[in-house]
């Protein structure tokens, strides 16, 4: 049994909680303290993905770049993005403008990395009504991009969806990784 | 006209049912004329449609189908047949013309009319009467009665037993045409009656059987003919058709048909370009290649003149297939060039070279990196590490005593004077090495130190490769690229060695060595040339890394902890140890030699001087040696005095010494110039000494000695000297005691004890030198004055005059106790009383012992 290291980015305007999902999924935690990542955070979780692959069980360590969230004024650093497997494009359900952003992040992120693959989460579903949810789904979807794998609503604070959205990502790099090249 | 005869002399022939034969013959002739062709022929036989030439002839072919032939077709039949001196068939031909033109020129009315009865004729049965109205109408009936007498009884049944369509169309054909030709032409054929006249009887005169043709030719073509004679003679010429076309001919028109098929079909494909295309086809590659076989130069030189162009324009057609033609043979054709003249393809590329390896640069530097990184790696250190020699030796050649110990050290150890400094201030320890990919930042190979702290490799990876961007991004000015090179962190520091798709990131505590930083570089040069594919095309999976691969890090590892001398530097080290050891046993005891022999000099160098320093031995070669604690005196003097003496002399300058006095005391000879040189060179060395200034004469044994010497001590020295020359039996002494004088006087005025102006600097400063230089004098100062110049001139005036010098001496710093003054009435020195009185009124000097002086034996 050999340990699999991928790089995924957490993509996102500022303040859409990015941090905070990572810190849910690693250490199942939550803070309302806003605190701004400056340049980029390094997590990594080893993920056990049971029979899976050829070679059976398989370990793989998600590197989870967490990216300072892009303002209007200053975009991603693409350097960061480089040899990312994976990327999670956060919005804020709270804010629509961060969810009007997300296409823009997955269409700059694969540009990069073509054989990437892309969730999306609209984070701080806790803060809106379920039934707006769907009307914001329509916002952020990118036709005809079969990169991107789904698309769920998260709560950092709650956790919902938030293992979910990682355990797509990780049993995709997966497959990925099985496929022949 | 010989073929009419034949044909007429067998009046059998038309008794025969000809007509189909005829039509056929008729046909063919006409086919294989090149003149106009019945097209209704094409018609009947192939149902092949060809485009009408004209929509009159269109029509005309249409209608004349299954007709018996209109007449110019006949003539012309009957004019190619016929041998071509017939004069018959030469009028039928001067006529044909003329009616073709006239048909052509006919006015459209006419046509119209021929046409519109043409119709009549293919319409079915019941147009028939109008058809007979028609015949009527245009004077046709005479032609019935005219036929009978012409025609055999045969031909005349078969006349009229045809079918009415066919024998109607025939006459009215006929008819048409004739009158057409009357009508339009009459003018036309007004001009060579007699010509056709002529002919015509001529024909008449030859055959009898032709009577009536030539009978009623003529007058077919009189302008006042009726037409049924014409129209007569054109059965006739039918039937002389037939009569020549014998039923033989049907299969010559069968196989004429088939030629003509065939030749329509070359025609097709011969005019067609789609046809001859396909006819070409199949053989234009063979014709090539067998006229390429046959005459190859030929080929190539037709070809030669358009080639370029024919290149030039296919590439503009298509140029994607023209590259796709040519790609395969490039590389090739290249190297062949290369192998051919390698110059020109040099002189070629070269100017875009430049540009070129920019391109590469910014389509794909890492590539680019890789590819050069072994090479430039490796130049760039040499080349620094060559600079950096330079200075080193600059500076390590200040001495200094530390200095030179380390330089010592550095050279046993083997390593650069300024790597020691830096190794001595700080010892290093590489803790980790991470081979970490470039864009992703994961860890492809790692090594870290078993007893220290292991350290989260990937999350440095991470971090390193975040902050290598970071740097990249927005430190580095855009167009520019350089590399992150270390992280320095208190006595840490992370080493970036970066090359295309990874790099090697080192943790190392104190300072690094530039040995191990070139190392460092070696191995990542040594990591890229092996395994760069795997590398390039990481993607996480450690199993796809070659294990070959992390030796070499192991061994970088094991380079960079402190105490790791490789076998080689030891031995180098132990060989140097055993070298400076020898060199050791050499070295010291010539040193301690080198000390003694330089003490023992400095010895000898003493001793002789003191020996030359004394006067008595001056002369004589006398050398001292000194061995360790002998001093050896060898030389000659004259006498047992003078061996003692340099004995003793040797022995007060060196006192610890063993005296071993080799000095000969040997008799001089007896010369007498020996011994008077000798008394002169005495004399001369003693008038060197200070206040002796003596003169002698040696006579047979005896010196006389003359002159002064400032002290009594000197002239015993001088009378001693002298007695002690061998050959010298007695001295003779006559020298004056001359105590030191000072000429220097002050005068004064009258009555005066003031020192004139003019004698207060340089005189002053005379007496103060003399005490300077003899400090073992002390001074008199004497005071006169002369009473016999003035009554003041007392002995009062003459001790202040004195007073008033040691007054001013004393200003100038001498010490009081070496002054004495004193005052007196007397002539000064060498002043007589006939001399002038000024003299007398001054201050002398005496100089005196301080040992012997007295005050008492002052004068007063």
């Amino acid at each position: 049994m050999s340990t699999i290291s991928k790089k995924i980015c957490l993509i996102g305007d500022f303040g859409v909680g990015k941090t905070s999902l990572i810190r849910r999924f690693i250490d199942r935690q939550f803070s309302d303290r806003y605190l701004s990542t400056v340049g980029v955070k390094i997590s990594r979780k080893i993920i056990e993905q049971p029979e899976l692959g050829r070679s059976g069980k398989r370990e793989l360590q998600l590197l989870m770049w967490d990216i300072e969230g892009s303002t209007k004024f200053k975009s991603i650093a693409p350097s960061y993005l480089q040899g990312a497997k994976g990327a999670i494009i956060v919005g804020d359900v709270t804010r629509q403008e961060t969810l009007i952003a997300m296409p823009d992040h997955a269409r700059n992120f694969l540009a990069i990395n073509p054989q990437g693959s892309v969730t999306l989460a609209l984070n701080k579903s806790d803060l809106v009504e379920a039934e707006k949810l769907p009307r914001l789904l329509q916002l952020v979807q990118v036709p005809h991009e079969a990169r991107i794998l789904a698309t769920y609503t998260t709560s950092a604070k709650s956790g919902q969806d938030v293992d979910r959205i990682f355990q797509t990502l990780a049993d995709n790099l997966l497959e990925q990784h099985e496929l022949p090249v | 006209m010989a073929q009419l005869e034949d044909t007429s002399a067998a009046p059998a022939a038309f008794s025969k049912p000809v007509e189909a034969p005829i039509e056929r013959f008729l046909d063919l002739l006409a086919d294989l004329q090149i003149m106009p062709r019945p097209k209704d022929l094409e018609q009947n036989t192939d149902g092949e449609k060809v485009p009408p030439q004209s929509p009159q002839q269109f029509e005309y072919a249409d209608r004349t189908a299954d007709v018996a032939e209109v007449s110019p077709d006949i003539t012309q039949a009957v004019e190619f047949s016929s041998p071509p001196d017939a004069s018959l068939s030469t009028v039928e031909f001067s006529l044909l013309p003329d009616a073709n033109a006239t048909v052509d020129r006919a006015s459209d009315a006419s046509v119209i009319e021929i046409l519109e009865f043409f119709e009549s004729l293919a319409a079915p049965q019941s147009a028939l009467p109008d058809v007979e109205k028609m015949f009527v109408d245009t004077n046709c009936a005479p032609i019935r009665p005219l036929n009978p007498p012409i025609l055999g009884d045969s031909e005349q049944k078969r006349l009229e037993s045809k079918p009415e369509l066919g024998g109607w169309g025939a006459s009215a054909k006929l008819h048409a045409n004739l009158q057409t030709l009357s009508e339009a032409n009459i003018e036309n054929l007004d001009d060579r009656p007699s010509l056709d006249y002529r002919l015509i009887s001529d024909s008449v005169e030859n055959s009898g059987s032709a009577i009536v043709l030539s009978a009623t030719a003529p007058n077919s073509l009189t302008p006042s003919a009726s037409d049924d004679p014409t129209v007569a003679v054109e059965h006739l010429i039918e039937l002389l058709q037939e009569l020549l076309l014998g039923s033989e001919l049907a299969e010559v028109r069968e196989s004429t048909l088939v030629l003509e098929r065939k030749l329509e079909i070359l025609q097709h494909q011969i005019y067609e370009p789609e046809e001859l295309l396909n006819l070409l086809m199949p053989i234009i590659a063979n014709l090539l290649s067998r006229k390429v076989e046959v005459s190859r130069d030929e080929i190539c030189q037709t070809l030669v003149p358009i080639i370029d162009e024919v290149i030039q324009k296919s590439i503009k057609r298509d140029g994607h297939a023209m590259s796709m033609a040519l790609a395969s043979v490039i590389p090739a054709a290249i190297s062949q060039q290369i192998r051919e003249a390698p110059a020109e393809i040099a002189k070629a590329i070269a100017p875009e070279m430049g540009a070129a390896i920019k391109q590469q640069i910014v389509l794909e530097r890492d590539a680019m990196v890789d590819a050069l990184y072994p090479v430039i790696g490796d130049t760039i250190s040499k080349y620094l590490a060559e600079a950096i020699r330079a200075i080193n030796e600059k500076v390590a050649n200040t001495l200094s005593m530390e200095g030179i110990q380390r330089k010592i050290r550095a050279k046993v150890q083997g390593v650069s004077e300024a790597e020691l400094i830096f190794r001595e201030a700080m010892p290093f320890t590489i803790q980790a090495i991470f081979l970490i990919h470039k864009s992703s930042g994961l860890v492809i190979a790692e090594v870290q130190r078993s007893d220290g702290q292991q350290l989260e490799s990937e999350m440095v990876a991470g971090m390193l490769t975040a902050i290598r961007s970071f740097a990249n991004d927005c430190i580095v000015q855009p167009g520019h690229t350089s590399e992150l090179a270390e992280i320095d962190y208190s006595n840490s520091k992370i080493i970036l060695e970066v090359a295309g798709y990874c790099y090697l990131a080192v943790v190392a505590q104190g300072e690094l060595p530039q040995r191990l930083i070139a190392k460092i570089r070696q191995a990542l040069g040594q990591i890229i040339q092996r395994y760069s594919s795997p590398i390039e095309s990481f993607d996480g999976d450690p199993d796809t890394i070659p294990e070959s691969l992390h030796p070499i890090l192991r061994h970088l590892m094991e380079e960079g902890q402190p105490n790791s001398p490789t076998a080689a530097k030891s031995s180098y080290g132990a060989l140097v140890s055993i070298g400076l050891v020898a060199l050791g046993l050499i070295l010291i005891p010539w040193g301690i030699y080198q000390y003694r022999y330089g003490a023992d000099r400095r010895l000898e160098t003493q001793v002789a001087m003191a020996l030359a320093s004394a006067p008595d031995l001056a002369f004589y070669p006398i050398t001292p040696k000194v061995n360790q604690k002998t001093l050896k005196l060898t030389g000659q003097v004259p006498n047992e005095h003078l061996r003692q003496r340099a004995a003793q002399v040797a022995t007060m300058n060196t006192p610890g010494l063993t005296l071993n006095n080799r000095v000969v005391a040997m008799e001089m000879s007896q010369d007498q110039s020996q011994a008077a040189a000798e008394v002169r060179r005495i004399a001369a060395i003693m008038n060197q000494m200070t206040g002796v200034a003596i003169s002698t004469r040696y006579t047979a044994g005896r010196v006389t000695v003359e002159g002064t010497v400032s002290r009594m001590v000197d002239a015993t020295r001088i009378t001693q000297s002298l007695e002690q020359v061998p050959g010298v039996r007695s001295v003779s002494s006559t020298l004056k005691f001359q105590p030191f004088r000072i000429e220097t006087r002050f005068y004064f005025n009258i009555a005066s004890a003031e020192i004139v102006p003019l004698d207060r600097g340089y005189k002053i400063q005379q007496i103060k030198s003399f005490l300077d230089q003899n400090p073992e004098k002390s001074l008199q100062i004497i005071g006169h004055s002369s009473p016999a110049s003035s009554p003041l001139e007392t002995q009062t005036i003459a001790l202040q005059r004195a007073r008033t010098v040691e007054a001013t001496l004393l200003k100038l710093g001498v010490d009081p106790l070496r002054l004495k003054v004193s005052g007196t009435t007397d002539l000064p020195t060498g002043v007589e009383v006939a001399h002038p009185l000024w003299l007398s009124r001054c201050v002398e000097f005496v100089p005196i012992a301080i040992a012997n002086q007295s005050p008492s034996k002052m004068p007063k």
